[in-house]
């Protein structure tokens, strides 16, 4: 490697380093329930040997009503160690990922086009991305999995180069362990393996290797094998399937019966494959859930999308020998996505922006050979317009985004937990939540002992904690209760304390009644209430 | 090339609705203008007061990103080829523009030989449309319809590459074709009869 671009990829990953753990413990916009789930299990772990049920280390973790994927949480244990049950601690294994996969892009790249100059360029990119900051900056183990997944291709690249057994075998273990941190990895890396290995021209001489392979693989996958059969290895997959999905296609017209189903599913499951490949959705509009949109951003940035389109012609034009496995990447990536019936989700997608991004950068090199008298006129002019996107981005993310999105992001809860613990500890708490999610946020913040929760969601599911993927969760544990509240009713409970976010309950049904204190007022960023503590007053 | 391209306009749904554009050019910027200032200044309000936002959060940043949205809903592949599913848009009724075999003639055309023959045309007519698109903001069934000749083009190719494939993969692809006219067909006569 050339000093300059070693140089210049030190200097990338400790900008990126930068862009992910600047405030990355305070957003402004909150502490998600999903990232709480993961933090607490994770303290759960390093504390009691078990998770909130109580289950000693599973093989895959119970949260809510879905089921989640391992590798989180058992590789954060070494970080919670250090620093404890914090905000940051729990996005760290993201940050780190999302540092860490800067450097595996440069790799995958440098195999792929055999160009140091594409290679670096690719790691600036992902860099600055939108997609990859905003993965690597909340407790997203599809970060982890991502970072697993392209290490597996370098190495299958790797293998597909010098044909030796070490890269074939360390490819496979990365490929599994990315199917041990998210759900999407499941489907497209044996997907990615099978077809690239088909693909090969005479594939069948190295039949004995293709076995050994996959009897090593089946033993690293082997605790996930056992409970195959179980609802907790294929629940969440089924849940968000559009195969199980109850209402009929769109454009399903009631009197002509099911055969046009024929018709219609294939048409739909279509739509939402090619729906991830189109530059409304992946250089403007971006996702679908306000919770993973930052304010006039995609997962691209807008000036990406001419580069994309120069970077798509170059790849086409240019006769690469391992082509095929990054047009692979490309298109078995958003299979798991749309085989959901929700519209461009970017975080089920995540494996499909790293091969774009490299698209991209394969452009921007094309960019500067058509430039070449202006070369260093374009990279000024490219840095300028970086920079100020860059700007723009952490603006709408630090300044705009915890206006806009903080109850996307469930803000708050800190504020909350320090506010109950100040409080006795014979006070009654009782959260209206209607999704009765709210305890995790009140277990991570060590309100709720752990102990005394696992006894409790511990006997709820008994043995079923693999096989009932039923609501078997505590809506009430000790003096504390997540629930929905029937205020007419309750009002005049004694020594309780209720907590109301501020759009399950007008200030008029509790404001003038002498037997009632409005606490505190917890204010969101945006100057708006966001939960009212309102305590019933002994009578005596 | 001409019966190609005549072939294709028969068989798109667009051109069967007969799209008689109407407001196509235009253009209220004042008006338009005033509103963006409206929410420049909603979005300062909520925002600590800072010197940034004078370059991210402003008027001419907001009349852009506007017109930019409406092209980028005029890119989206959805909107051409599955009535806008799965994003259907707000203020714009969702028609299906053409088939989905179209699609697979589209993509063919793109490996056409003739292609080339067809390019300075294809992107400089693309460029000037998408230019039109930016200024006077097309969003409807009938607006867009200057957009459907590149498609247009490009389907005429295609259309010519099959019929130049074997018979049988030619009759697969016809049969197909055929298959999904027949079952538009229904639909639409059905919705005709609601």
């Amino acid at each position: 490697m050339r000093k300059k671009i070693l140089l210049i990829l030190i200097g990338t990953i400790l900008f990126g380093a930068f862009l992910r753990f600047y405030k990355l413990g305070d957003n402004g916009m909150g502490f998600f329930r999903d990232e709480a789930a993961l933090g607490f299990n994770t303290w759960s772990i390093l504390q009691t040997g078990a998770d909130e049920y109580g289950q000693k280390f599973p093989i895959i973790f119970r949260s809510f009503e879905v089921f989640f994927l391992p590798a989180y949480v058992y590789l954060s244990l070494p970080i919670f160690l250090i620093l404890g049950p914090t905000v940051f601690a729990t996005r760290a294994l993201s940050a780190i990922s999302g540092i860490l996969l800067i450097l595996v892009t440069f790799f995958v790249v440098k195999e792929l086009f055999k160009s140091e100059k594409i290679a670096i360029i690719s790691a600036i990119l992902v860099a600055i991305s939108p997609w990859a900051i905003f993965y690597s900056r909340g407790a997203f183990e599809g970060n982890l999995s991502l970072l697993a997944f392209a290490m597996g291709v370098y190495l299958w690249l790797k293998f597909c180069g010098t044909n030796k057994a070490k890269f074939f075998f360390l490819s496979l273990a990365f490929f599994v362990g990315s199917m041990y941190s998210y759900q999407a990895p499941r489907i497209v890396a044996p997907l990615f393996i099978v077809v690239s290995i088909l693909s090969q021209k005479l594939w069948w001489r190295k039949w004995k290797l293709w076995v050994y392979g996959l009897i090593l693989s089946l033993i690293m996958y082997l605790p996930i094998l056992t409970i195959t059969a179980y609802p907790a290895s294929y629940h969440r997959a089924i849940a968000v399937s559009i195969l199980s999905r109850e209402n009929s296609p769109p454009g399903y017209y009631d009197k002509l019966g099911d055969w046009q189903k024929l018709y219609l599913a294939p048409k739909e499951l279509l739509s939402l494959y090619l729906h991830y490949f189109s530059p409304n959705n992946l250089f403007f509009q971006s996702d679908y859930n306000p919770q993973r949109i930052v304010e006039g951003f995609s997962v691209f940035y807008l000036w990406q999308l001419p580069l994309l389109i120069f970077g798509v012609w170059k790849f086409i034009k240019t006769k690469l020998k391992e082509s095929k496995n990054l047009l692979l990447w490309i298109f078995l990536t958003p299979i798991p996505a749309a085989l959901t019936a929700d519209p461009f989700h970017t975080y089920r997608a995540i494996l499909l922006f790293l091969p774009l991004t490299i698209l991209t950068a394969v452009g921007f090199e094309q960019l500067l050979v058509w430039s070449k008298k202006m070369k260093g006129f374009v990279i000024l002019a490219s840095l300028f317009v970086l920079s100020y996107f860059l700007l723009f981005y952490f603006f709408q993310l630090l300044n705009f985004n915890p206006i806009a999105r903080w109850r996307d992001w469930d803000y708050g809860y800190s504020e909350l937990s320090k506010f109950i613990k100040s409080q006795p500890e014979t006070l009654r708490v009782v959260i209206d939540d209607i999704n009765t999610e709210s305890y995790i946020h009140l277990l991570f913040n060590q309100v709720v002992p752990i102990s005394e929760y696992q006894a409790v969601a511990g006997s709820l599911v008994g043995g079923d904690y693999y096989k009932n993927p039923e609501f078997l969760r505590p809506e009430k544990v000790g003096r504390f209760e997540f629930r929905s509240v029937d205020w007419p009713t309750e009002r005049g409970d004694l020594n309780t304390l209720f907590v109301f976010p501020s759009n399950r309950l007008y200030p008029s049904e509790f404001s003038g009644d002498p037997k009632l204190k409005l606490e505190k007022i917890i204010y969101a960023p945006s100057g708006e209430p966001a939960f009212y503590l309102v305590k019933t007053i002994n009578e005596n | 090339m001409l019966i190609w391209i005549i072939v294709t306009i028969l068989i798109t749904p667009w051109f069967w609705a007969h799209p008689v554009p109407t407001n196509m050019f235009k253009l209220d910027l004042r008006s338009e203008v005033q509103q963006a200032r409206n929410t420049v200044t909603w979005e300062r309000g909520k925002v600590e007061p800072s010197r940034l936002n004078t370059y991210f959060l402003n008027w001419p940043v907001e009349v852009v990103n506007k017109r930019l949205s409406v092209v980028m809903e005029n890119l989206d592949i959805g909107n051409y080829f599955f009535a806008g599913h799965p994003r259907e848009r707000v203020g714009v009724e969702e028609r299906q523009k053409f088939f989905f075999f179209q699609f697979v003639l589209f993509i063919i055309g793109f490996t056409s030989p003739h292609l080339k023959k067809y390019k300075n045309f294809l992107i400089i007519y693309s460029g000037v449309a998408i230019l039109a698109v930016f200024v006077f903001q097309w969003r409807s069934f009938e607006q867009t319809i200057p957009l459907a000749i590149p498609f247009v083009v490009l389907m005429a190719l295609g259309l010519k590459q099959v019929f130049a494939w074997q018979k049988k993969w030619m009759i697969l692809f016809l049969t197909f074709s055929l298959l999904e006219i027949a079952a538009f067909g229904t639909f639409y006569v059905k919705g005709i009869l609601k």
